[in-house]
């Protein structure tokens, strides 16, 4: 769970980096074998992006309190 | 930093302390064994909590490269199963992020960078592992 804004800075960036990776897959290698080797990459980026709209859902604040 | 380990060292240090843990290894060591039977893995990349002093790791997570050439057409079954996500989370309790070099450096150094994390933002160790 994301804690701060330094915390969510790093999730923005690790998604980034997995969304260039995936990306940069899907030009390089046979359409079959880039649906095979996706999923994980697909499931890390949703899971992390569903961390990030928590925090970005809720105000300082609230999250502080 | 990313350390490089014998499967026999990794059982060692990482797959005997509990059960779990011993378990655990045993489908490391059955998809290790996959993948080399390919002839063309490159390099295998252990992370997550099992390379940790976790005592109870949910399952064991792999960035596996293959050689650019590698296709997962033709692959019979019990090979494949290796490289199709939901099968070997099933078969071996195993998350295999795999990618070929046709990728290139950088992309597959931003996915070790990813996985030097753990979901709390800290460090975590990454192990290549050889035969």
């Amino acid at each position: 769970m994301i804690a701060n804004d330094d915390e969510l800075h790093q999730a923005e960036t690790a998604v980034q980096k997995l969304w260039r990776f995936l990306e940069q897959a899907r030009q390089t290698h046979a359409r079959t074998d880039y649906e095979r080797l996706a999923a994980p990459y697909l499931l890390q980026i949703q899971d992390r992006q569903q961390e990030i709209l928590a925090y970005l859902s809720t105000r300082p604040e609230v999250l502080r309190a | 930093m990313i350390e490089v380990l014998s499967l026999v060292t990794v059982r060692e240090r990482f797959g005997i302390s509990t059960p779990r843990r011993q378990f655990l290894y045993e489908r490391l060591r059955a998809v290790v064994t996959r993948l080399h039977e390919t002839g063309q893995v490159k390099h295998i990349y252990l992370f997550g909590s099992f390379p940790t002093e976790a005592a109870l790791p949910n399952d064991v997570d792999l960035f596996v490269v293959m050689s650019a050439d590698f296709h997962t057409t033709g692959l019979p079954n019990e090979l494949l199963a290796v490289f199709v996500h939901d099968s070997c989370r099933i078969r071996y309790n195993v998350d295999v992020f795999w990618v070929t070099e046709s990728i290139g450096a950088e992309p597959i150094a931003d996915a070790l960078a990813v996985f030097s994390r753990d979901r709390h933002f800290c460090s975590q160790p990454i192990v290549e592992v050889i035969l």
